[in-house]
């Protein structure tokens, strides 16, 4: 499946620096060296090497997307400094921002884990608790490893699949950077049958050079398998990189089932762009369920392609954009196949001037008979100085098909409030209430510590806009 | 002698640059069944709205005085903490709050107290009883997809949790069939406690047949005309508003 | 150059005269024609954004060859609709016109556009609308120009304060026709309402598109297009409400229909919504499928083909805003000829 382009939509590039500071002498960009010293350093197969020099080669002819955000401040350059693993700097607890740490208090997270989540020192015990995790997994034939490891361990698997046919490095600019650099991440493997118990959560592994900004998260789901993945957690993602281009592919074999959970909060100076994509085959099917907080501008589509006859594909979405937040997200169902279902719920709120964007696509081939395809959008606003745009694209190719879209635009309604406030509530409470009420279809797809953790933040958020 | 739950002196109330009560007086004494009637547009809604404190209802003059203190400038959730409870004509929809956790949440602020999810659960399931309605509709989100009758029983659940001192009831009976109106009016006066105050705002007589009320004011073009008892409900339906209005 | 039209498929002729057209009931009191000219274009320069491509309107602006400057005094009731009948045929197969219709405030008028005839040929053409204060304003555009025509209209609406226009659009001919229809509600209290229908057989391509933007307070908008598609038509639809800071109180609404007729058929819908201001209400819907097979049972069990009940219930689809055509030798013809003829072969 191409790339889509929305060509009424056009975003300019200027040309600004970015006013980060980075160690090593400036003026090289991203070039052949750098990639062979990751590679070299990583003691990669030379498979790899060859393909990550292939990556740079299509990522310097590939021009910048000209719609989305705008990506005007973003120097690719300089991130250089960050992805070179002899030039890593590491962040001492003192570095991290004042307002990162406040988070950390306010949403309760552990000593330990803050640390880890900032980005901060090696000592975190999860090391311990991920080997229990994997010895119990090891006993159904599930893999759960780090990409790195992976790589070395399981090479021709990972041949096959790593970005051979789901997202290829031709895709776009970012996706072309992403196969260069690529490093960590995670690679899951469910024999056919086995369903998972356990969510399967990602944030252990925030120490690899690079990791959490090209990490690449790939996972099969064997026939009829079953497993639950969560990645990102509600606690601000601080990294000095602010650019974060990692990739996710899931492979959804026949009757299996992904059920991928994402709660992004990164920091907000960070550029989150973020390709994920699921091929879905016979009855197999895929859920995305993502919340979508902090960084600067997002983008972020993950695109779900139904592939086989009775695939089905659910997205559902919370995005909000506080001050000087962009946040581009959405989805894309691509029906190819018969009797395949999608749906897509996506909400989103907007204050403080922040920007939300809601950019799908719902796609329906000549050989998608019977396609059910429902997409709903709504967006709430809190104030008169933020925007809430959704920009759909139904494209359908065959008369057999049953699809319904509707999206609405609105703010909180004041008879709500007064209803609300006759029954004890303050005003603030009464908002916020109307707001939990709001996002709670994505609440409820959560496992219950993220679901309150996401509540926590969303209150945190909100707390800036009253008053 | 009762003793004066509600005390309105003169009251000015105007709606998007509309006057609706024009120096309105009534006073409501504690366990007292009131019931007000009137003609279509009289001003009725306004009047409860201007109590229960919805800033839409804008007092240009007078004041309102709740146990002698005087609540004109409260807010509308401090009112309802003080002990007023309105049950909405068109209650509206929360998407995404379940009943449970909207009651649950309500009731602690306005009693101040944290029941025991035990504790809870058996008032919950003891109440649904009381008025006809199944288990499941404290897992529905509030108001959401409800008939109009669902509503106001939702709003008398409600009212059973908030223990409230001053009830007023915008137009109960309609949207209710016969059946409806039994529970709702029995489960009613079963939660009328001896100090408790209920405001019936009422256009036709159904629901004071169950409610049988100690007194019934007449509102008429945004003020209180006239007084009477139960008596007055049955010449008014005899004999219509404009009897009243040419001063019988 | 707009990426989605297929400019290849189309051919023009050389430029030439147009002297086609036929005007009807426009000698009521307080109408004024004249047909368009520079000194008139003078007056009605605008940096408002409208138009399907810059390059057609470009070449309207330059190159028209027909059009007409209406202009309905104030405070009048414009009893019978008036009718501008642009036919094409051999000799009039090249139709570029520039129409502007200026109604001054408080007045009601109904202006029909048919667009019609002919076997092959080029139009492009500007429609410019300025509805003053409190004036009630009904346009009614009918594109049934023959299958080999290539069809474009832009056109650009200002709603005043308080105005109201009805913008009625049936869409039937050509090989190739597209449309925007830019709105800009300007002043308090403008209202806009569009209905559009659509039907696309064979190889037909349409792209429809309507810009409605919300300036000012208190400006309501609805946009219903229907239509439906056989055969190997495919059909474009870009829907943009687009409300700004300030527009407190708007009210806007979109929907979208499409019936598919057949497999080959194609249809892209984007219904975009923005929103800068949080006291409004907006929404959108867009829906696409076939006839309800049950509904088609229920017709036929009264003793209609399959052909037959296809045919009346794609009738049932257009016929609300093809009855909104104030003309009846027109709806008549479209009733019975068009439609009928393209669904049932």
């Amino acid at each position: 499946m191409r790339k889509e382009e929305i060509r009424e939509i056009d975003f300019s590039i200027y040309n600004i620096k970015d006013e980060v500071e980075y160690e090593f002498q400036t003026g090289k960009g991203l070039s052949k060296e750098v990639v062979l010293e990751i590679s070299e350093q990583k003691g990669e197969p030379s498979w790899m090497r060859e393909f990550r020099l292939k990556a740079l080669e299509i990522y310097e002819k590939m021009p910048m997307p000209t719609w989305g955000v705008d990506l005007s401040q973003l120097d690719i350059n300089s991130i250089v400094a960050y992805i070179r693993p002899s030039a890593r700097k590491k962040t001492s607890w003192e570095e991290v921002p004042e307002e990162i740490r406040r988070t950390f208090e306010r949403l309760g997270i552990p000593e330990a884990e803050k640390k880890a989540l900032a980005g901060v020192g090696a000592q975190y015990d999860s090391e311990v608790i991920y080997h229990n995790m994997k010895e119990s997994l090891a006993r159904q034939g599930v893999i759960f490893e780090d990409m790195d490891t992976a790589l070395k361990k399981y090479p021709d698997i990972i041949r096959e699949y790593f970005m051979t046919k789901n997202v290829l490095p031709t895709d776009h600019k970012f996706a072309a950077l992403h196969a260069a650099v690529w490093s960590g991440g995670t690679f899951v493997y469910v024999p056919e049958g086995v369903k998972v118990e356990v969510p399967l959560q990602a944030y252990f592994r925030m120490n690899a050079p690079g990791s959490g900004q090209f990490e690449h998260t790939l996972i099969i789901a064997d026939r009829g398998s079953e497993v639950h993945f969560i990645e990102g957690c509600s606690a601000p993602l601080y990294s000095v990189s602010n650019l974060h281009a990692g990739c996710v592919e899931l492979f959804v074999k026949e009757g299996a089932r992904i059920i991928y959970s994402t709660i992004e909060n990164w920091s907000k100076n960070t550029y989150n762009l973020n390709t994920k994509r699921a091929i879905v085959e016979k009855d197999g099917m895929v859920e995305w369920i993502s919340g979508s907080f902090g960084s600067k501008k997002t983008m972020l589509y993950p695109a779900s392609v139904l592939v086989g006859k009775g695939a089905k594909a659910e997205y559902t979405s919370i995005t909000f954009a506080a001050k000087g937040q962009h946040l581009d997200t959405g989805a894309k169902m691509i029906h190819l196949a018969p009797y395949t279902s999608s749906k897509i719920l996506a909400k989103s709120i907007s204050k403080d001037g922040g920007i939300s964007t809601y950019r799908g696509l719902l796609k329906v081939g000549p050989e998608a008979e019977g396609v059910k395809a429902s997409v709903t959008c709504e967006g709430l606003m809190l104030d008169d100085i933020s925007k809430s745009d959704t920009i759909p694209v139904i494209d359908i190719e065959n008369d057999n098909v049953d699809i319904g879209h509707e999206a609405k635009v609105g703010r909180i309604s004041e008879e709500q409030i007064y209803y609300l406030m006759s029954r004890g509530l303050n005003e603030e409470d009464a908002r916020a209430m109307i707001v939990r009420g709001f996002v709670e279809p994505i609440a409820k797809a959560l496992p219950l510590e993220y679901a309150v953790e996401m509540n926590r933040l969303i209150k945190l958020e909100l707390e800036g806009a009253i008053g | 002698m009762r003793e004066a739950l509600l005390e309105i002196k003169d009251l000015h109330v105007e709606v998007e640059d509309k006057h609706i009560l024009k120096g309105l007086n009534l006073t409501i004494k504690k366990g007292e069944i009131h019931a007000i009637m009137g003609p279509n547009g009289s001003g009725k809604s306004t009047l409860c709205h201007a109590i229960m404190g919805n800033p839409k209802y804008r007092i240009t003059g007078g004041e309102i005085l709740f146990e002698g203190e005087n609540i004109t400038n409260l807010k509308v959730n401090e009112r309802a903490k003080k002990g007023i409870f309105l049950s909405f004509q068109s209650p509206e929809e929360i998407p995404g709050i379940t009943v449970d956790n909207f009651i649950r949440t309500s009731s602690t602020i306005v009693t101040g107290q944290n029941m025991t999810m035990l504790q809870f659960a058996r008032e919950m399931q003891k109440m649904l009883e009381l008025l006809d309605m199944s288990a499941e509709y404290r897992m529905r989100y509030l108001n959401v997809g409800f008939s109009g009758g669902e509503k106001k029983k939702t709003e008398v659940l409600q009212m059973a949790f908030l223990k409230p001192k001053l009830v007023m009831l915008d137009e109960i009976d309609s949207g209710l069939d016969i059946d409806a109106l039994k529970v709702v009016a029995e489960t009613i006066k079963k939660l009328k406690t001896e100090d408790m105050a209920i405001l019936v705002v009422t256009h036709y007589n159904r629901i004071l047949n169950y409610l049988e009320p100690d007194v019934i004011s007449v509102l008429m073009d945004g003020k209180i005309v006239k007084e009477g008892d139960k008596e007055l409900a049955r010449i008014l339906e005899e004999k219509g508003y404009d009897f009243v209005r040419n001063g019988a | 150059m707009l990426k989605r039209i297929p400019w290849e498929e189309i051919q023009k002729p050389a430029y030439k005269e147009y002297n086609a057209v036929e005007i009807k009931d426009v000698e009521q009191e307080g109408i004024s024609v004249e047909r368009i000219d520079a000194n008139i274009l003078k007056n009605f320069t605008t940096d408002k954004a409208y138009g399907i491509d810059p390059k057609l309107t470009e070449e309207v602006e330059k190159h028209y060859n027909a059009g007409f400057y209406i202009k309905i005094s104030s405070g009048k009731e414009i009893k019978k609709p008036v009718v501008f009948d642009y036919i094409a045929n051999l000799q009039n197969d090249l139709l570029l016109d520039y129409n502007v219709i200026e109604v001054e405030p408080y007045s009601k008028v109904t202006v029909v556009f048919d667009y019609n005839s002919g076997e092959k040929g080029f139009k492009n053409g500007i429609t410019r609308l300025i509805a003053k204060e409190g004036s009630t304003v009904n346009i009614v555009k009918i594109q049934r120009l023959g299958d080999d025509f290539s069809d474009f209209d832009n056109c650009l609406v200002e709603v005043g304060e308080k105005a109201t226009v009805n913008w009625s659009n049936v869409v039937i001919g050509a090989h190739i026709s597209a449309f925007d229809v830019s709105v800009y509600l300007s002043e308090e209290g403008g209202s806009f309402t569009a209905k559009s229908v659509f039907l696309g057989v064979d190889s037909q391509k349409y792209d429809m598109s309507y810009k409605v933007y919300h300036y000012a307070p208190k400006t309501t908008s609805s946009v219903d297009l229907k239509g439906a598609l056989k055969g190997s038509a495919k059909a474009t639809f870009i829907g943009n409400i687009d409300i700004k800071k300030g527009a407190k109180k708007a009210k806007a609404e979109e929907n979208e229909t499409v019936l598919l007729l057949d497999k080959t058929v194609r249809s892209i819908a984007i219904p975009a919504l923005y929103c800068a201001e949080e006291d409004v209400q907006a929404n959108h819907s867009a829906s696409a499928g076939q006839l309800d097979e049950n509904k088609l049972y229920y017709v036929m069990s009264r003793g209609f083909s399959l052909e037959e009940a296809r045919l009346l219930m794609v009738q049932a689809v257009l016929n609300p805003v093809i009855d909104l055509i104030p003309y009846d030798p027109i709806r008549e013809i479209i009733l019975r000829g068009y439609i009928g003829r393209r669904i049932i072969k």
